[in-house]
């Protein structure tokens, strides 16, 4: 049950679900959980670059950046600057759905680390 | 700090090892004792913080302690407690998928069953003339945006009535398919009356996936699926169907599948299985017939007998999968399919999402059944959708506004049910099927069990089910 880096032992995903979930944890960390790895760059700019996340692909709008109707939204980390936000069209749909009421889950706001 | 509640499940057990199926994902993990021991620590309504999770496992004397609480917060099998909404699309334009052609309302058969039949709500017009069905065609290709296939389904009455029709719209659409380089795909339901050689010619030609409606051997079909004066359609349709089946087979055309509709008795299912894949039809699927009449109706104890039945027939297919063979039970492939997808259903079907209907005159309806019926048109050819019939209409059949699903165990996966079977049964079409709950759940659970022990036995059986219907192998590399 364990022979991939991301599987948890005693627990292994049959269906695409399941094994969407393995894929997410290895991706999101909880922000506010008490066991998030401290050591990551937190703060503006060192891991983003504006708008590198939407679009790694070839074709254009290459890097563009993060939509300003998401702004409210952009609280990621101790950093308010807005475009901190990862990309949740792309790379990271996942990233607000702990999200869905700004004013009174966002605590649950997550940041992302790229591997 | 984050508040953490037990996730909706259903723990299920096949030959020693222990599945977990977490409703609100449709995820399903294979999970140790040890992790099913810590579940069975907490209760539904109990909400604990990591540091009360951490002392209750480490209370009950459980190695790792902390390494299984992650391993539950990891997989969300506790969760934080954030109520769950999957993503609206009730104000969203969804890309034209299907368009479902009501070629013609006419029909040579009198199916006794038949909502045609007996609806007085549904206005009866003429066919479908071809400058409609060019506008239709037109009408499709234009509301698929990003879509690269387009499917149009050929319905009625009985469509082949028609087929000069169909030979028009299959040639246009391919042209403009061509034209826009995306890919026209095209199925028809049939009652296998007025399939000739050139008929059976132009569907192999053309790539068309053919659904016969036929219910069984002579005397169960020819109960229900009778000729205006009362004849024997099945002798009408099985050299018919004996053609059709045999062209396709030897020139490698699409599987031949036949629809079933049960009425009245269901006793009959493994038998008429049988049959059907004798005659070489690639599957058959069931499903019990609409209507409120109770002459032809399943009432509580058929609908149990039809459970069964079915729980027979996957016993079945899976006495094939375990030795890689294939045994064309329809309902059975689906559901397994549906559960190897994960998908999780806010809405039951595709109909007034990326599917709808055309009608002769122009109107744009929810689905083929509802055809006719006014207070479900949702536009029509010329002016477009009536964005705010089809928004009503989303934001009504949408999983959030059924009050009566509540907790239900499978609601990701039924999602209330047929549209049509609601309108007739519960009397309002955006209302869960509540006559049928408990056969849904039930059935539903069987599946689960039947989904572990595939995949304890044949786990790669999954993934060509599930590349039957189009979708891409589960691996553990998901993009």
């Amino acid at each position: 049950m364990t022979d991939k880096k991301n599987k948890i032992k005693g627990v292994k995903a049959l269906n695409k679900s399941a094994k969407q979930i393995e894929k997410t944890e290895e991706e999101v960390f909880g922000m506010a959980d008490e066991d998030i790895i401290t050591s990551m760059p937190i703060g503006c700019t060192t891991i983003f670059d504006t708008g590198w996340e939407t679009n790694p692909r070839s074709t254009t709008p290459i890097g563009n950046c993060v939509s300003s109707a998401r702004d409210f939204t952009s609280c990621s980390g101790p950093c308010w600057w807005p475009a901190q936000t990862p990309d949740n069209i792309t790379n990271f749909p996942d990233f607000q759905n702990q999200c869905r009421a700004i004013e009174k889950d966002w605590r649950n706001l997550n940041f992302v680390i790229k591997k | 700090m984050i508040t953490y509640k037990q996730a909706d499940h259903i723990i299920f057990k096949e030959s020693d090892h222990i599945f977990i199926f977490l409703v609100s994902e449709s995820a399903i993990f294979e999970i140790e004792p040890k992790i099913e021991k810590t579940i069975k620590l907490f209760n539904k309504s109990e909400q604990s913080n990591k540091k009360e999770i951490l002392k209750k496992i480490k209370d009950a004397g459980i190695k790792n302690y902390q390494e299984i609480a992650d391993t539950l917060i990891k997989r969300r099998i506790l969760t934080p407690l954030i109520e769950k909404k999957n993503i609206s699309c009730v104000y969203n334009k969804i890309p034209l998928k299907t368009l479902v052609f009501n070629i013609t309302d006419r029909c040579n058969l009198s199916c006794l069953y038949c909502y045609h039949n007996k609806d007085n709500k549904i206005e009866k017009t003429d066919s479908m003339t071809f400058a409609t069905a060019e506008k239709a065609v037109d009408f499709l290709f234009d509301n698929s945006d990003a879509n690269k296939k387009v499917t149009i389904v050929f319905f009625g009455g009985e469509p082949v009535i028609n087929f000069d029709l169909i030979t028009f719209i299959t040639g246009y659409a391919q042209k403009k398919a061509k034209k826009l380089q995306k890919k026209a795909e095209f199925a028809i339901t049939t009652n296998g009356t007025l399939l000739t050689e050139k008929v059976i010619d132009f569907f192999y030609q053309n790539k068309i996936g053919v659904t016969v409606s036929i219910d069984g051997p002579q005397e169960i079909h020819d109960k229900f699926r009778q000729f205006a004066d009362g004849g024997s359609s099945y002798k009408a349709i099985l050299p018919k169907i004996k053609n059709l089946i045999n062209k396709f087979q030897t020139k490698g055309g699409k599987p031949v599948v036949a629809r079933v509709t049960v009425a009245k008795n269901a006793a009959h299912l493994p038998q008429t299985l049988e049959h059907l894949l004798k005659l070489g039809f690639a599957e058959a699927g069931f499903g019990p017939v609409t209507t409120d009449n109770p002459a032809y109706q399943l009432n509580t104890d058929e609908m149990k007998i039809m459970l069964n039945k079915f729980k027979e027939l996957s016993d079945k297919f899976l006495r094939y999968a375990d030795e890689d063979k294939f045994y064309g039970f329809t309902n059975i492939i689906d559901l397994l399919v549906l559960l190897h997808q994960g998908e999780v259903k806010n809405y039951p079907c595709g109909a007034g999402l990326g599917l709808f209907a055309v009608s002769a005159e122009e109107k744009l309806y929810l689905c083929q059944r509802l055809i006719g019926n006014k207070a479900f048109c949702m536009g029509n050819l010329s002016d477009g959708f009536d964005t705010e019939a089809v928004k009503k209409f989303r934001k009504k059949a949408e999983l959030n506004a059924k009050p009566e699903c509540g907790l239900c165990e499978v609601r990701y996966i039924c999602a209330g049910g047929c549209y049509h079977e609601a309108l007739i049964r519960e009397k309002k079409l955006t209302k869960a099927n509540l006559h049928y709950c408990e056969w849904i759940k039930e059935w539903i659970k069987y599946g689960l069990k039947i989904y572990g022990k595939l995949i304890l036995k044949n786990p790669d059986y999954l993934n060509k089910l599930s590349m039957l219907r189009g979708h891409s192998p589960v691996t553990g590399h998901i993009i």
